[in-house]
């Protein structure tokens, strides 16, 4: 790719000229401003946005069509002469590129969120359409800014090499002898009842992997392969097994969760930190992730079983909006399952959704539905209507810290007597 | 290793001889099994269990009735008539313990019932056939979970299939993959309609790199499938090898509809741009995607975009490798594919009426073009295919039947010829 510093060489700028140049005589000419920028961040990525744009390929080469792509994932189309019947069969294939969005559903009787249509030749139109446009072109000339200045500042790539076979060797050699204790954080799921204070439902440990990458793998972007990624992660529940297997059990004040593989569960490891864990299965939450759980669907049947035939709970992790609309988690039997709060269901009662949300709640009980990623006090509260009251999230955190700092913790229990 | 827990005696044994010497005086007994294990995870707890179990106790301790507790928290209570009313009571206290879960308010619904209830009088055959499914489910699971984490089976298959990949090989294997010629690597198996004379009628063909061959002609001596996230990673890789051979074999050569594997990621690369561009659009419509539900699942919103996006171009896309498990949390209509592929396993025989039932519901409402049994090796596959309205079925078993169909279409017109030339020939006598 070219260094697109140069703010006359972007297609911000060659669109604004040609509306210079059509100004004059702009009978026949329309633009359809698509607003992709609005997408959700997941929905924006490079490729997404490539397909999107060569999707036009056959209108633009087969009639008086120009495709524009902003800085700022918008498309422009500028046509002349071309009849409005024939336009939106290419709409609508980028409107069911991105059906799940948001906000292809979006708008109201009066504009369609995702594109907006300028009739040139109409000069009230032509003005505001070279408002939009000049618009695009500022923030593309900040954009630039941006980038040069990130450029200047670090000259590596922010995310680093992405993770291949051959790095990950040395990288997964690393992470066998890498100290990870003091990597280990926690993060706590709380019971909220309406009118009382919130009690622990278990605290999860986890290993941060940003510092994790820090020490192990500074110029490699670890998340570029989930397949490589996730192998990474069964090495890492090795060691955290091996850490966690330190603790003793008898005296911890509240549950523990972790994650693990699914293959680690029924791994000699973890057959180790059974044995350290002794009697007090009840006191250890075991979290696992539904990729790894689709993956082979009859071990992940016999370590769910085992688990809980040996007092351990289980979670079933990785859940969020969208999944939901495409399988029944409460199938899976475990003992909780943890649905990411989203955005997507705040939004109107009737959508597709929060039907499938209240869903999974009958099916699976409300008491074992874990609502993660909270941040907000909307969030809890939203929950709450539901019948939901176990939560876990950054507006949790801040609660846990208030409730630390309000009172005395209380005492767990008498020291036992050892020996 | 240790495993003290599992030396326990076995209820499920217990119940099997129980029931066994209950042949002999079946007079006035019966038999009740609570579905415990039908229950919420979080009403299954250990103490709930049995707290529900001790409230039999007055009846053993009365001798006129004995209590089983299985391993999957099912509860099974053989009495006799006299405590007929006594046991009713306590299953109602049961019930009501568990009042607020699913099993209870559904109870008789959904195929859902929290007591079944048997005379060994008159059902002692039906008692007999249910504790032993139990007693050989139970031992078949203890038997595959020690497999499972067992270091001699680990060492076996070690011996069996070769090393196990590890990131240090899976790079020298893909090393070697980009150099190696896969053109003869690569298999082709039909998808066929199969009609009740066991006669295929070929639809599409599924085309394939074999893996066990890759392995002997790439990397002797390493077990590919040994960790499934590296393999995973390895098809990926895979995928652009057969997406540029299948350009450069121009797709044409290859005759009818075909279908094949690809990760979500690669519909999304530029080598598919690329191979989309060198395609007819009538050539589209005769290809199908496959793509796996792990895959799928890992990244959603990906996985929707692409679907979209080839579905428009005007492949059709099939959801690879549902499995009994699967099949009931993963919907294909849900997930918009056009088609989507059950993995044979006898264990779907043994699903019994439920899983039967569901499967057929599943056929009624998608239409049979929409499913396909595969991996079906042997003829109790197609058989069990047909009664629950499969029509379509790939498979060993089935490229036998297309072997066999050939050499019959052979020995029919070898045959005509021969009926040909016996005939009198008056032409010639001419």
């Amino acid at each position: 790719m070219a260094e697109p510093y140069d703010i006359s060489t972007t297609q911000e700028s060659v669109l604004l000229e040609k509306l210079s140049r059509i100004e004059n005589s702009p009978a026949g000419y329309f633009s359809v401003h698509m607003h992709l920028s609005k997408l959700r961040a997941s929905n924006k990525q490079a490729h997404f946005m490539n397909i999107a744009a060569r999707g036009f390929d056959n209108l633009v080469n087969n009639a008086d069509a120009v495709l524009y792509s902003m800085m700022n994932h918008d498309l422009v189309l500028l046509c002349h002469d071309v009849m409005v019947d024939d336009i939106d069969p290419y709409i609508s294939k980028v409107r069911s590129l991105f059906s799940e969005d948001p906000l292809t559903a979006g708008g109201d009787e009066f504009e369609d969120a995702l594109c907006t249509w300028y009739d040139l030749s109409n000069s009230e139109d032509f003005a505001a359409f070279l408002s939009a446009a000049t618009e695009l072109s500022v923030q593309a000339q900040i954009a630039l800014d941006e980038l040069r200045r990130d450029r200047k500042d670090d000259e590596s790539a922010p995310k680093g090499d992405p993770l291949t076979a051959a790095n990950l060797a040395v990288i997964n050699q690393k992470l066998q002898v890498t100290r990870i204790a003091d990597l280990i954080k926690q993060q706590t799921c709380i019971r909220i009842k309406p009118g009382s204070a919130g009690e622990v439902v278990f605290r999860e440990h986890y290993v941060a992997v940003s510092e994790l990458k820090e020490r192990i793998a500074t110029e490699v972007d670890l998340f570029s392969s989930v397949w490589l990624f996730q192998f990474l992660t069964e090495t890492l529940d090795k060691r955290i097994l091996a850490v966690m297997g330190r603790r003793s059990f008898d005296d911890l004040p509240e549950p523990i969760s972790i994650n693990l593989n699914v293959g680690t569960v029924l791994s000699r490891d973890f057959a180790q930190f059974n044995r350290a864990v002794g009697d007090f299965a009840d006191k250890v939450v075991i979290e696992m992730q539904i990729i790894d759980i689709f993956a082979d669907m009859s071990t992940f049947g016999y370590a769910r079983d085992m688990l809980q035939e040996r007092g351990y709970r289980t979670v079933a992790d990785g859940i969020n909006p969208l999944s939901l609309q495409f399988f029944e988690p409460s199938l899976l039997r475990t003992d909780y399952l943890k649905i990411a709060w989203g955005k997507e269901f705040e939004s109107d009662e009737e959508d597709g959704r929060l039907k499938n949300f209240k869903e999974t709640v009958k099916n699976a009980g409300a008491d074992s539905i874990i609502l993660s990623r909270v941040d907000s006090e909307k969030a809890v509260k939203w929950g709450l209507s539901l019948g939901i009251n176990r939560f876990q999230g950054y507006f949790i955190d801040k609660l846990v810290q208030a409730m630390s700092r309000g009172k005395v913790k209380p005492k767990a229990r008498p020291v036992k007597k050892t020996g | 290793m240790a495993t003290q827990p599992e030396k326990l005696p076995p209820q499920e044994k217990l119940l099997v001889d129980y029931v066994h010497r209950l042949e002999s005086h079946r007079q006035g007994r019966h038999l009740v099994h609570i579905h415990l294990s039908q229950l919420r995870p979080f009403n299954r707890r250990e103490q709930h269990i049995r707290m529900a179990s001790a409230g039999f106790e007055p009846i053993i301790k009365a001798m006129t009735g004995q209590v089983f507790l299985l391993k999957n928290s099912d509860l099974f209570i053989v009495f006799k008539s006299a405590a007929r009313a006594q046991v009713e009571t306590v299953v109602q206290k049961v019930r009501f313990m568990f009042s607020d879960d699913p099993l209870v308010e559904e109870d008789g619904k959904n195929g859902k019932v929290f007591a079944s209830w048997y005379d060994a009088e008159t059902q002692y055959e039906e008692i007999l056939a249910l504790v032993n499914g139990l007693a050989d489910a139970e031992e078949k699971r203890v038997m595959e979970v020690r497999n499972r984490m067992d270091a001699r089976q680990r060492l076996k298959e070690k011996q069996k299939k070769g090393e196990p990949l590890n990131p240090a090989v899976l790079a020298s294997v893909e090393e070697a993959l980009s150099r190696a010629d896969l053109s003869n690597l690569v298999r082709r198996q039909f998808i066929c309609r199969v009609d009740t004379k066991m006669v295929p009628e070929q639809l599409f063909s599924e085309l394939y790199i074999s893996i066990q061959d890759l392995r002997e002609t790439v990397l002797p001596g390493v077990n590919l499938v040994s960790n499934r996230w590296l393999f995973q990673h390895f098809t990926e890789t895979l995928d652009r090898r057969v997406l540029s051979m299948l350009m450069k074999t121009d797709a044409v050569s290859i005759s009818g509809d075909i279908s094949f594997n690809v990760n979500v990621k690669t519909l999304l690369s530029n080598q598919f741009q690329v191979f989309d561009d060198n395609l007819t659009a009538a050539r589209r419509g005769a290809m199908v995607i496959e793509l796996q539900k792990e895959d799928i699942f890992s990244d959603l919103n990906a996985y929707l975009f692409a679907r979209e996006f080839v579905q428009t171009k005007g492949y059709r896309v099939c959801l690879d490798g549902l499995t009994t498990e699967t099949l009931a949390i993963i919907d294909r209509k849900r997930l918009g594919t056009d088609m989507a592929k059950l993995v044979w396993h006898p264990s779907l025989v043994d699903g019994g009426d439920e899983v039967q039932s569901y499967l057929k519901g599943l056929l009624d409402r998608d239409g049979p073009d929409r499913w396909i049994l595969c991996r079906c090796d042997s003829r109790e596959a197609i058989d069990f295919g047909r009664t629950v309205g499969f029509e379509r079925f790939q498979g060993r078993f089935v490229e036998n039947l297309i072997a066999e169909d050939g050499r019959r279409r052979e020995l029919l017109k070898l045959k005509r010829r021969i009926e040909r030339s016996s005939e009198p020939q008056f032409d010639e006598e001419e």
